[in-house]
Order: structure tokens, then C-alpha cells, then sequence
């Protein structure tokens, strides 16, 4: 009997990550703002992949997990969030404002002119049983071009607290930034990575 | 003489050519020696896997490291990293302490506030790829860690860095956090860390 209750309880254990994994609702989610990041990376001189983030933005999914093509995201960006740790690696005695350079600079993100990034999905489609591919039109510098980016589907899980359920993805890319209308030249390279990582909670 | 003028040529061919993401890929004329990272193009991410759901993305900021390279024989280099693990950045949208209980209390970075990373071998599994082994001082607890490392290229003279010579890696490895008794948050928060490097040298 002791054995029985002990089997029931572990395939009770192993059953409930399954069931989570299959019962992730259709509907309207958001991003879960702790849980998320959006950084890009340019090839600096050749020599290092550059990182920097975005720590402001917001994504909004309408998520039909029994048809994904049907799902659509939306992404609006402030481009004025840029943070590339500048502050705190710079040599002593400078005091160049490198975020700020970037965000509102006229060759980089020029965000008092433009002040929001948008993204918004035109065609999701599945290309394995836990990934698919998301194209959108992206505007930034007010030029919209599509993008196409590689999504993961890590997971879902019910939050016991809150009764919602969260969905959470990763999503990757590279861009050509002069496509935008950047400026092309200067230590980084033309050619942009993108990587996303969020979760997105059930409105 | 002709082959003078070819080579003269090629040089300033390759030259020309050179720009951002042209930058040789190629160990020749690097001198040999010292290096030491350029921090303001250098980054250390981490990952780790919450609830199943996503890749939480967070770094450190400060933190160093010294190279002692020998582009006629990489294998002999030696590589040398301290970490300041106050020093973890997450981007909290509103909690301003958040980044202190992950550096503070969960890495425990007062009593223990410096990771060290101390290489003890390098091969090399291409030719401009390799794989580093060390030792990483963590919470008290050292184990050995390994990376594998792209060697992106090289400049003999690197205007950006005052004509210094220039080489900049890739790497990326994984290590589980429990090998270093950080268990805490085991039922949320994954085992394996991802360790993303970029970094940027100059021989000093």
C-alpha cells in the first residue's frame, strides 16, 4: 500500500510538468517584466562581440497554442534605455556618457527624433515541436523592415500564487543595421545579433 | 624587386580592405607577452534557467583578467580572471535591491568577494579554437571549469588602443552551481549556469 502511495505520488510528480507543458490557454499575455531581457551584440573591430541591453520595453503575445501561426506579438522598445555598463567600465577620469551617446546620438538610435522601437509579428510558423520562426516588421530611426527571428518555446507553468499561467520563450536574430538607415562604419559591424529571453504572464 | 611591389601591394590591399568586421582573423605578428583586458570591451554574462520557463540573462561588471599569450604557441598561455561578485547587474524593472541579494546574499560576495578563475591547461581544438581548463574559486569552494574559446582576431597595432597590439576571444562554458554550494532556490532556479564571454586584450 506504502509502495502503491509512493508510486501514485511520483507519477503524480512527473505527470504535472507534462500536464503544465500541454494546458498553456490561448489568450492575451504580457511580459513579465523581472523575468525578460532584450540585448543586442555587435561585432566590435572584429574582435569581441559588443553587448548591450534595452531595460525598458514592453511585448504583449496573443498566444493560440493549438495553432501558433495564429498567435501574434507586438514589442515597443525606448530606445533612450540603452545600457552598455559604460559607467562602470570606462577608464578612471572619464566621464563619457556612452548610453546616452548611443540612444540619442544621430548616428546610433537618435531617440529624441525617434522615440520608440516597435515590433509587430506578421507570420509565426512552427518548425519543430518546441520552436518556430517569427517574422514582424521592426521600426526603428522610422524605418520598418521585416525581421525574422528563431523562438524557442522553453516552457509553461501555472504560478500557484496568482493562478496565471506563464508561458516563456527565447527568441534570436541578427539584423543588418544600416537597412534602418544606421550610420554603416565605425568600430562595429554592419550585421547585429538579437537575443530575447522572456516570460510572458497570462493577462 | 617585383616581388617587393606585389607584396607592397598586397599590403596595402589588405589594408584597404581592412574595416570592422575585417579584422584578420590570423596569430601572425601578434607580439608576444602580457595582455590585459580592455574592460570597457570586455563582458561577462551568465544564465540560468528559472521555473523551466526562460534564460535569466544577468553579468557582472567588474571584473579582470590578465593574459599571457604567445600567438607561436597558444597552448602555453596562461589566463588569470577576478570577479567582484558585488558587482552582478540584472536590470530589476523596480526592485533596487535586487541585484544586491543576488551578489550579497545569494553569492555571499561580502564573506567571499572575489571569484578567481586561474587556467591550467589550453588546448587547441581548431585553428583559431580552443578549450581552457582552470581552476574557479567560488564561495570557498575551487573546481575546475572549463571554457571553449573562438579567437575572433588580432591587430598588431590597434589604433583604438593607442597602436597597442589587440586580440579579442569568445567563450562560453557551463558549470553547476551546486559544485560550488550554491543550492539555494533549487526548486525555482536551474543547476547549470551558462557563462558567456566577450573579451578584448592589449599587450601592455
Amino acid at each position: 500500500m506504502r509502495s502503491i502511495l509512493a508510486g501514485l505520488a511520483a507519477v503524480t510528480l512527473l505527470a504535472a510538468p507534462a500536464a503544465a507543458q500541454s494546458q498553456a490557454p490561448a489568450g492575451q499575455y504580457v511580459v513579465d517584466k523581472t523575468h525578460a531581457s532584450v540585448v543586442w551584440k555587435g561585432l566590435h573591430q572584429g574582435l569581441s562581440w559588443y553587448p548591450g541591453r534595452f531595460t525598458s520595453f514592453d511585448i504583449q503575445l496573443t498566444f493560440d497554442p493549438a495553432d501558433v501561426a495564429k498567435s501574434k506579438v507586438t514589442a515597443t522598445i525606448d530606445p533612450k534605455s540603452i545600457e552598455t555598463d559604460y559607467a562602470k567600465t570606462r577608464p578612471a577620469g572619464n566621464t563619457t556618457d556612452f548610453n546616452a551617446e548611443l540612444a540619442t546620438g544621430e548616428r546610433f538610435f537618435n531617440a529624441v527624433k525617434f522615440p520608440q522601437i516597435t515590433f509587430a509579428s506578421t507570420a509565426i510558423t512552427k518548425t519543430g515541436a518546441n520552436t518556430g520562426k517569427m517574422t514582424g516588421n521592426l521600426t526603428f530611426l522610422g524605418v520598418t523592415k521585416p525581421v525574422t527571428l528563431d523562438v524557442t518555446y522553453i516552457g509553461n507553468r501555472n504560478d500557484p500564487r496568482t493562478k496565471k499561467h506563464k508561458v516563456g520563450f527565447q527568441a534570436v536574430g541578427t539584423i543588418n543595421k544600416t537597412q534602418w538607415g544606421m550610420a554603416a562604419g565605425g568600430p562595429v559591424a554592419d550585421d547585429i545579433k538579437i537575443e530575447i529571453n522572456a516570460e510572458m504572464v497570462q493577462k | 624587386m617585383r616581388l617587393l611591389i606585389i607584396s607592397s601591394a598586397a599590403i596595402v590591399l589588405s589594408a584597404c580592405a581592412f574595416s570592422a568586421d575585417q579584422t584578420p582573423q590570423s596569430l601572425r605578428a601578434l607580439p608576444s607577452g602580457a595582455y590585459q583586458l580592455e574592460k570597457p570591451h570586455a563582458s561577462l554574462t551568465f544564465r540560468v534557467k528559472h521555473l523551466g520557463l526562460s534564460y535569466y540573462t544577468a553579468r557582472f561588471t567588474d571584473f579582470d583578467a590578465t593574459l599571457d599569450f604567445d600567438p607561436a604557441n597558444p597552448t602555453a598561455a596562461t589566463l588569470h580572471a577576478i570577479i567582484n561578485p558585488l558587482s552582478v547587474r540584472t536590470d530589476h524593472p523596480t526592485d533596487a535591491e535586487w541585484d544586491k541579494r543576488i551578489g550579497e546574499d545569494l553569492m555571499e560576495g561580502t564573506e567571499f568577494p572575489q571569484i578567481v578563475f586561474d587556467s591550467t591547461k589550453i588546448e587547441t581544438t581548431g585553428d583559431f579554437t580552443g578549450r581552457v581548463t582552470g581552476n574557479l574559486a567560488f564561495m570557498g569552494v575551487t573546481e575546475p571549469v572549463m571554457l571553449d574559446v573562438t579567437y575572433n582576431g588580432g591587430m598588431d597595432r590597434a589604433a583604438l588602443y593607442q597602436g597597442r597590439a589587440a586580440v579579442g576571444f569568445s567563450a562560453r562554458g557551463k558549470l553547476n552551481r551546486s559544485d560550488f554550494g550554491l543550492t539555494r532556490y533549487a526548486s525555482f532556479v536551474g543547476d547549470e549556469v551558462e557563462i558567456v564571454i566577450e573579451a578584448e586584450f592589449t599587450r601592455r
